[in-house]
């Protein structure tokens, strides 16, 4: 019986063991993951709470009302419809067309699931109908319009999808996220509900497409962390590097001759990045791709965004040659980039995106303030120093020059990333920059869809928010 | 009751229901923990608790010597290793060597395992399936070792009409005489068992006086097995000693209480056993030596045994790996 | 302080007194809220009343009559009444009537817990017996297949005059106690037949969550008596190799498994259950929306498989992993049971019920918070359902026969060690 015994000890090990790991699992998934549940616009409590709680106001940084309630119930947006279309797929509409927009993703504050038991019987002992907590974003709502006007009026972009992220690098906060083309959440027809731009998507967050050269970034923060001397090196460019029969060129085939690492990040050289990939070889690049949060599994407290890849598992060396310069199934979002340089501007820490300025409840406490956090250390701050350095030249010489504003020092990356939409090939542009001054510490990521090059199509829609910040915003 | 009052005292109620919740939770476990505290205490007053006998080694090699007894539970499987009921490090025997099973009418049913061979009372037995009933006093031989086994008393009579018993043989020497210790029973629940069970005595022979002839003063066992006859009770043959009023001058206040020093040296000054064993045919009563000692029972009753065996039990749970 | 009024202070410091007091209390407060509920029920005021009053019956009076174990019935008596509760608060708001169905099962349920402790404690001689519950257990397991009706896509049910039950939940108990002698007998073929008939019946009824069950269990207990590593590692193997086998072989295996690793991406047809689980437990949060409130009918089948989703939407996760903490004391207390047996038929069975009731809770909690796949089964004492609710009754049943058989055997040792088997008093305070 003995032997019995001490095996009836095991098996009962292993039964408590389960039990134990279901109920910390289900403590840890409510707590991890419980907002991203319950936030689900398919929640039926959440619709259900709208009939019984006047929902709370959304505001954005300057006072400025974004959505509110009116005495029918309705959702009522700014009066302006240019500014209701580039805030909308923040905010998102009443219909639940945009995903996670605040209006739902802050549901818990805004239909008041927050408010504590005393308030509660206050507002039962004053026999006034439930109000929800007003939610103060740090979106500045007129910059949104005026990077959706860029959008709409500049040449290079006019009728082209694309999103722009504005993220201040010291704290995190959210500027600006704007996804075009917008829509106005009071007037949603059959057209739109159809049509083939896909309105209804926040392509700042949901889209993920190949970054390009922006992702030249974090080859050469992986360079520089890995290959000794790499900035002493003098790389040839020929226009052409073959490599196991496939070519990479350059952007309008240019030919850059011999070069190193300083001059061939403010002209792109694809080739120059190409030999760098080769070089380093797919784990040590990918470490560093990881270091910058891609393969992450983003779980921000205030937002929904989509994760960034990089490819994991066995891959060729002309996949990696590809990686160098930003294509090969690689994929980032708009958000995410604007994270990166944001990175790059504040040494080397990347800070979580917020959204939330303040919360407050109907009887004025205050539940929340702005709060920062590091998401993750990305490089060193000795590296990050000298692709500051590299990006500042990109922008004063190199392809970001569309980008330059006068009275401010920008820094910045741009990128053609190729694509294939639909099947047929296409460039998207990628602007990715900051602002390397201590009082406008703002970085920006301009993304336009189809836009053929980076430099000419997204940069000066980052020009336009640069000037716009320098212009209307208070010294830090 | 409209529905906003209610929903505020749910909402100031769920803090009770989780807080008699983790009461309630808190309290079983704990009742849980003692009642396993209250099982294990009484399980150490129990010493002999789930056993039903001993196997007695009667042959055995250096690590297991001669008299070595091995508590035998309900059911269980000797073997080489520690991991088994019943250890038994001796070369020949397999690492899982045989699987007993105890009924109460039909007595220890032992088993071997497959492949293994044991011989039961003279009966050979190999593999699976073939089993054989040991009674109080069968042999079993395992590999090199012989062992005789002793039911507890309440078990003796199991096994009666099924095991065929076979008598010692001249290689079986007194088997306890190397393992004991000579101790007394210190134990004082032990030693209250002992009065009763004199006290019973007592009230039998007095039945047996009242309707028999008294019987001849019986010489067979000399005269310091028995008590001398007390001045003012000569018919009495032996009586029990009486912790109340003993005399200095009786010879058998030989039961000084629990706490008393002497005690450490104390030897017995009766060998009369307070069981025996039914007597085999072939087996003679035992007989005293030239000193008038008697030898040891190996059966029932014998206290050293029993103290012993808990030594030698002790000492033999840190055997069994293979060399 | 008088010796009567010290006896009986330390009668209610007893344990058994303690926790039946909280429980009575948690009881009576939670019907007295839900009654106030809406308009006043007359039902709700009833219940407050006469739920704590059959749960002190059933844990302090009942072990006078029957030998129970007052520690399991308690915890049993606690999770059924807590079933009862939550299937009350949600037919207010539908309207249906679970909670009453579940207190006349509960009755049914005590009787099998009694007939099932009588059936452990006094069979001594199962040779013939064992074998009359064999073939019983194989018809009644095989009933559905010619008369069964299919509910929830299992067809192991059988509709009788309204009433529908499930075979193979009383079957477990035969299973158990087939499987249990044969393995402390040492044969093998006899206890392997019965469980591969039994396994591939419920295999053609396509209820695979029991199946699974019964699997797990008779691999685990073939462990415990025989310690044959190889061979148990070729039984799991085998186990699992037959998942994969049924992953291939059955659609819905395969939809399983696709909602389990994303649920919203089916919401509409099949990943709407568990995605209205997850959002009724995270709604819920760690403390609950309370009692009475949110929305949880919406999630199908709320009543048998999500009842747990139920109980974390009112009360919280934290109450939840409580639950779970009273289902681990539960199990110590089997394993406990099954370590003090002298014979290793009792001991085996101890030990298979406590798995028993320990895997099912392990795969319906894992199901409900997404951690394994969602399967059929319901969890023991909560769920409604009368058949289920009987079998872990009678389960539990079991378990205390072999503890009440524990308790004669150590009386037994002590009397024979103290050679007091002839004497009618004992010199020392008598056991229980």
């Amino acid at each position: 019986m003995k032997p019995l015994h001490n095996r009836f000890r095991l098996l009962t090990l292993i039964l408590i063991g389960l039990l134990l790991f279901a109920g910390l699992y289900g403590v840890y998934s409510v707590t991890v993951y419980g907002s991203r549940w319950v936030l689900s616009s398919r929640n039926l409590r959440y619709r259900e709470a709208r009939n019984e709680v006047i929902a709370g106001d959304i505001l954005d940084r300057n006072g400025v009302v974004l959505a509110t309630t009116d005495d029918d119930g309705n959702r009522v947006y700014q009066s302006d419809a240019d500014a209701r279309e580039a805030i909308v797929h923040l905010i998102g509409d009443s219909e639940g067309n945009v995903s996670n927009g605040v209006d739902s993703f802050q549901a818990k504050y805004l239909l008041g699931f927050e408010t504590t038991l005393a308030e509660r019987i206050m507002t039962l002992v004053k026999g006034e109908q439930r109000r929800g907590d007003d939610v103060t974003l740090t979106v500045d709502s007129k910059l949104c319009t005026v990077i959706a006007r860029a959008f709409g009026t500049y040449v290079r972009t006019k009728n082209k999808s694309g999103a722009a992220v504005v993220m201040n690098y010291k704290t995190g906060e959210i500027l600006a996220l704007v996804s075009v083309p917008g829509f106005d959440p009071l007037d949603i027809s059959d057209d739109i509900k159809n049509s083939t731009s896909h309105p209804f998507w926040n392509r700042a967050v949901q889209s993920t497409l190949p970054p390009g050269s922006t992702f030249k970034i974090i080859t050469t923060a992986s360079a520089l962390e890995n290959l000794e001397d790499i900035q002493d090196y003098t790389f040839t460019c020929t226009g052409a590097t073959e490599v196991m029969g496939q070519i990479i060129t350059d952007y309008g085939n240019a030919q850059h001759g011999e070069l190193k690492l300083s001059k061939a990040f403010p002209v792109s050289c694809n080739n120059t990045f190409a030999q760098i990939a080769m070089m380093l070889g797919d784990k040590k690049l990918r470490t560093t791709a990881e270091d910058f949060g891609f393969n992450d599994n983003f779980l921000f407290r205030d937002l929904v965004v989509e994760n960034s890849t990089y490819p994991t598992g066995d891959r060729t060396l002309v996949d990696v040659a590809w990686s160098g310069i930003g294509q090969s199934e690689i994929t980032a979002t708009p958000l995410h980039m604007c994270m990166v340089a944001a990175a790059i501007a504040n040494s080397g820490v990347m800070m979580e995106p917020r959204l939330l300025y303040s919360v407050t409840g109907p009887t004025g406490l205050v539940r929340l303030n702005l709060t920062s956090k590091v998401y993750r250390r990305a490089v060193s701050e000795d590296i990050a120093e000298i692709i500051q350095g590299y990006m500042l030249d990109t922008v004063a010489r190199g392809t970001g020059t569309k980008a330059q504003v006068e009275g401010l020092s920008i820094a910045g990356k741009t990128g053609s990333a190729e694509s294939s939409l639909d099947g047929e090939d296409v460039t998207h542009a990628w602007f990715v920059g900051y602002i390397d001054d201590d009082r406008y510490p703002y970085a920006a990521c301009v993304f336009v869809e189809e836009g053929e090059s980076g430099g000419g199509a997204a940069a000066p829609i980052a020009q336009a928010i640069f000037r716009y910040i320098q212009e209307y915003f208070p010294f830090q | 009751m409209p529905d906003e009052v209610y929903e505020v005292i749910a909402l100031a109620a769920r803090y009770w229901f989780l807080f008699l919740m983790i009461l309630i939770a808190w309290r079983s476990y704990r009742w849980y923990t003692r009642d396993r505290k209250k099982y294990k205490k009484r399980l150490k007053l129990l010493p002999d608790a789930g056993y039903i006998g001993e196997l007695v080694v009667t042959q055995g090699d250096d690590t297991v010597k001669k008299g070595t007894c091995l508590l035998v539970n309900r059911e269980g499987v000797l073997g080489y290793l520690r991991n088994n009921d019943v250890c038994l490090p001796i070369d020949g025997i397999a690492n899982r060597h045989l699987w007993y099973s105890f009924d109460d009418t039909d007595g220890l049913r032992v088993e071997p395992l497959r492949g293994r061979m044991i011989v039961a009372d003279g009966e050979e037995l190999i593999g699976k399936h073939k089993h054989a009933f040991l009674a109080h006093g069968s042999t079993l031989q395992v590999g090199q070792a012989k062992l005789r086994l002793r039911m507890f008393s309440g078990f003796e009579y199991a096994g009666e009409t099924n095991a065929t018993r076979m008598p010692l043989d001249e290689t079986e020497e007194s088997p306890i005489a190397d393992a004991l210790d000579g101790r007394p029973h210190t134990d004082p629940v032990r030693r209250m068992h002992e009065i009763a069970a004199w006290q019973a005595l007592d009230e039998e022979d007095a039945e047996d006086e009242a309707t028999m002839d008294f019987p001849e003063k019986d010489d067979t066992y000399g005269d310091e097995a028995y008590p001398p006859e007390r001045e003012d009770e000569p018919d009495r043959q032996f009586y029990p000693p009486e912790m109340d009023d003993m005399d200095e001058e009786d010879e058998y206040d030989d039961l000084p209480p629990a706490d008393d020093p002497a005690y450490a040296s104390y030897e017995p000054q009766h060998t009369h056993p307070v069981f025996y064993p039914p007597v085999m045919d072939d087996e003679d009563p035992p007989q005293p030596d030239e000193n008038g000692e008697y030898p040891p029972s190996m059966y029932v009753g014998n206290d050293e045994a029993e103290q012993a065996k808990r030594v030698l039990w002790d000492k033999y749970l840190k055997g069994g790996k293979r060399k | 302080m008088s010796r009567s009024s010290r006896y009986r202070r330390s009668l209610r410091k007893s344990p058994d007194r303690k926790l039946v007091s909280v429980i009575m209390l948690f009881f009576f407060s939670a019907f007295l809220l839900i009654a106030l509920k809406g308009e006043l029920h007359w039902q709700g005021f009833v219940l407050a009343a006469v739920v704590p009053a059959l749960i002190y019956i059933a844990t302090m009076w009942l072990p006078h009559f029957f030998p129970a174990d007052k520690l399991l019935l308690s915890i049993a008596n606690f999770l059924c009444a807590l079933g009862v509760l939550v299937l009350y608060s949600t037919d207010l708001i539908k309207g249906t009537n679970y909670g009453m169905q579940q207190a006349v099962y509960y009755g049914v349920g005590i009787l099998a817990m009694l007939v099932c402790i009588l059936l452990v404690r006094y069979i001594r001689y199962w040779r013939v017996f064992i074998y009359i519950i064999a073939v019983c257990a194989a018809g009644l397991i095989a009933l559905p297949l010619a008369f069964g009706t299919e509910i929830y896509g299992a067809t192991n049910w059988i509709v009788v005059g309204g009433i529908s039950m499930q075979p193979s939940e009383v079957v477990k108990i035969a299973f158990l106690l087939v499987l249990c002698y044969f393995m402390s007998q040492r044969r093998f073929w006899p206890w392997l037949v019965f469980a591969v008939l039994c396994m591939g019946v419920l295999m053609l009824q396509a209820d695979l969550g029991t199946a699974l069950i019964y699997y797990i269990t008779a691999v685990m207990l073939y462990y415990a008596s025989t310690g044959n590593l190889w061979v148990t590692g070729v039984g799991l193997l085998g186990g699992a190799g037959s998942a994969v086998f049924g992953y291939y072989k059955f659609a819905h295996v395969k939809r399983r498994i696709a909602i389990w690793r994303n649920p919203w991406l089916d919401y509409e047809d099949s990943g709407f259950q568990i995605a209205q689980m997850l959002m009724a437990i995270a709604s819920g949060g760690l403390f609950g929306l309370g009692l009475g409130l949110g929305t949880p009918t919406v999630i199908p089948v709320y009543h048998i498989d999500a009842i747990f989703a139920v109980i974390c939407e009112q009360f919280g996760i934290i109450f939840g992993a409580l639950i779970l903490i009273m289902y681990a004391i539960l199990i110590l207390r089997g394993a406990f049971i099954a370590h003090n047996a002298r014979r290793s038929f009792h001991g085996l069975l101890a030990m298979g019920v406590t798995i028993m009731l320990g895997l099912q809770t392990f795969v319906i909690i894992g199901g409900v918070l997404k951690l394994i796949p969602l399967t059929g089964v319901t969890m023991p004492f909560v769920s409604y359902g009368g058949t289920s609710l009987v079998s872990c009754m009678g389960l539990i049943g079991l378990l205390q026969g072999v503890a009440s058989v524990n308790q004669d055997d150590l009386k037994y040792d002590y009397e024979v060690s103290h050679n007091l088997h002839d004497e009618d008093s004992l010199p020392l305070a008598p056991l229980d």
